[in-house]
């Protein structure tokens, strides 16, 4: 009788799915080389101009 | 003790002057905003006094007892009932002809439409309140809501609402009434939070002991973020922008995508010098607003956002732009603070961004999202457990590898969505396709998603088993898929 693997050494819930592929890798990096051309570097210019405009807000007295 | 008092027609609210004092309670006042502000509903008002309010004690204690004119402890209740019902004496009941005069719990709770508390503090008497939104003229909408309890005669009953009270004037002005109605929101909703009085919050935006002149003299935004913090809360400020032409455009995106996750928002108009609470929003099946930028984004279809404003009333409609007989528009309101649960941080703008972006090139898989060019961008934080419960309730519809993957995948408490539909399906509650995010990522991150998923098939990545992208088709397509809306309801 074979033991079953204790829950942790299970890993991924994906497993139980039969018709998966992993995606080409090329495609994933070219994602990801987008994305980090056009959304991460936008967070970080909005960053910067979020946290000048919050400092405006802050000493705002409201009664 | 407890009196009765039929409502037929708004001047019935008249009567309550034979029932209290008209100065202490300032009735006048209180029976002006009754007849102006609650629809024909109520059909009954019972009316408790004495009345023990915590909230205007904490006041009462630490300020009012010190004054030189006399100043009663008692508050008063008044409870609103709809047609049918009614107080019998001797035994004292509350009873419905149809159900017998002794009801369950569950059967008051029905039909019960909330509270008024009424200090004796002669101006701007009206305390905590909770009322049914189906109560207040022109207050429909999508409304953040938590059942309050309260105990009338023996039974504990509840009712949906969100807290209002008018501002003390003195002790408390509008930016601590805002405080204290999302606080006790936050409180009454989750039990990560505590209780906090009216005077607590007056007091915890500040290092030193504020009293005195002080809270009548405001507080400023850095305090209210302290406040909110004082509690547990982690507090965003957001400011709208003028940077860029889409500044405006990322400003409401971020106040919608909050709101619509069920966050209520402190809502600053810095030119008035005026705080509201952000409760809820009313929306439409058509595109709001010129710019043509903005039809992409579920802010277009926004008509008004509803507020508690201590001013006025709660699920108060305010307009995009002025319109006669609004106090002010949406555009007025130029900042919020969002109090944020603490394992929340990517933000709003982030999530958006991204949809954007993603949107615009996305995988083959997904190459709908540019076949579509005119979907609709929805974004809203969702617990794993409100998103699993979401998928239970729809698991036949679905794919049944896809949901048992999805009730098994390891994720955060938060998650931020994000859903595109075009226009069509938007307004039949249905979408194109939907992403969650991993609100636990830095903005830093350029694919935060655990999963991208359309009618075809679904985009995998166990984060926490760092495992690579992996797509799955559907063996076959997905009829339709179901807009999420679990955050707020519609009344």
């Amino acid at each position: 009788m074979t033991q079953k693997p204790k829950l942790e050494e299970l890993g991924s819930p994906l497993k139980r799915i039969k018709n998966l592929r992993e995606l080409d890798p090329t495609k994933v990096s070219e994602l990801e080389s987008r994305l980090r051309s056009t959304y991460v570097r936008r967070m970080g210019e909005q960053a910067r101009e979020a946290r000048l405009r919050a400092e405006k807000l802050r000493d705002k007295i409201l009664y | 003790m407890f009196e009765w008092l039929p409502i037929s027609k708004a001047s019935d609210f008249e009567r309550l002057v034979d029932l209290l004092d008209p100065t202490e309670y300032g009735l006048q006042e209180v029976v002006d905003w009754l007849a102006q502000h609650a629809n024909d509903t109520v059909a009954g008002v019972l009316v408790e006094f004495p009345y023990i309010d915590k909230d205007y004690r904490s006041t009462y204690y630490h300020y009012y007892a010190k004054k030189g004119r006399a100043y009663s402890s008692l508050s008063a209740r008044l409870h609103f009932f709809p047609k049918g019902w009614k107080l019998s004496v001797n035994p004292l009941t509350l009873g419905q002809p149809a159900e017998g005069s002794n009801p369950i719990d569950a059967t008051v709770s029905r039909d019960y439409l909330g509270f008024m508390t009424l200090r004796p503090t002669r101006i701007n008497t009206i305390g905590r309140t909770v009322l049914h939104p189906s109560v207040i003229r022109d207050a429909g909408g999508w409304i953040i809501g938590h059942r309050h309890k309260a105990h009338v005669l023996g039974h504990r009953v509840d009712t949906r609402g969100f807290p209002f009270m008018q501002q003390h004037t003195d002790i408390a002005v509008c930016a601590h009434t805002a405080c204290w109605a999302i606080l006790r929101h936050y409180s009454e909703r989750y039990s990560l939070y505590r209780e906090v009085l009216v005077h607590d919050v007056s007091r915890l935006g500040r290092e030193f002991d504020p009293g005195g002149l002080l809270p009548s003299l405001g507080i400023t935004a850095r305090e209210v973020e302290r406040i909110f913090a004082a509690v547990g809360t982690y507090p965003l400020l957001v400011m709208r922008g003028k940077d860029d032409v889409s500044a405006d455009t990322r400003y409401y995106d971020e106040l919608l995508a909050y709101l619509d996750s069920g966050f209520p928002l402190f809502g600053v108009q810095s030119e008035r010098g005026h705080a509201i609470a952000v409760v809820g929003y009313r929306a439409s099946d058509l595109v709001q607003g010129q710019a043509s930028e903005y039809r992409a984004r579920e802010w277009d279809y926004v008509t008004h956002l509803l507020v508690v404003d201590d001013n006025h009333y709660p699920y108060m409609p305010v307009p995009r732009d002025k319109q006669t007989g609004s106090p002010y528009a949406v555009n007025e309101i130029d900042g919020f603070i969002v109090p944020l649960p603490e394992k929340m941080f990517l933000p709003a703008v982030a999530a958006h961004t991204w949809a954007a972006d993603f949107k615009a090139a996305p995988l083959p898989e997904f190459d709908e999202l540019t076949v579509e060019t005119d979907l609709v961008t929805r974004c809203f934080v969702t617990t794993t457990a409100s998103w699993q419960r979401f998928v239970r309730e729809h698991a036949l519809k679905l794919d049944g590898e896809f949901v048992t993957a999805a009730l098994e995948l390891t994720m955060p408490q938060f998650l931020w969505v994000i859903e595109y539909a075009t226009p069509a399906q938007r307004s039949t509650q249905q979408i194109q396709a939907r992403v969650l995010l991993d609100a636990t990522a830095g903005p830093y991150d350029p694919f935060p998603a655990f999963l991208v998923h359309d009618r075809k098939g679904a985009l995998w990545i166990d984060r926490a088993n760092k495992a690579p992208m992996q797509y799955q088709q559907f063996d076959k397509p997905v009829a339709t898929l179901t807009k999420m809306a679990n955050n707020l309801q519609e009344f």
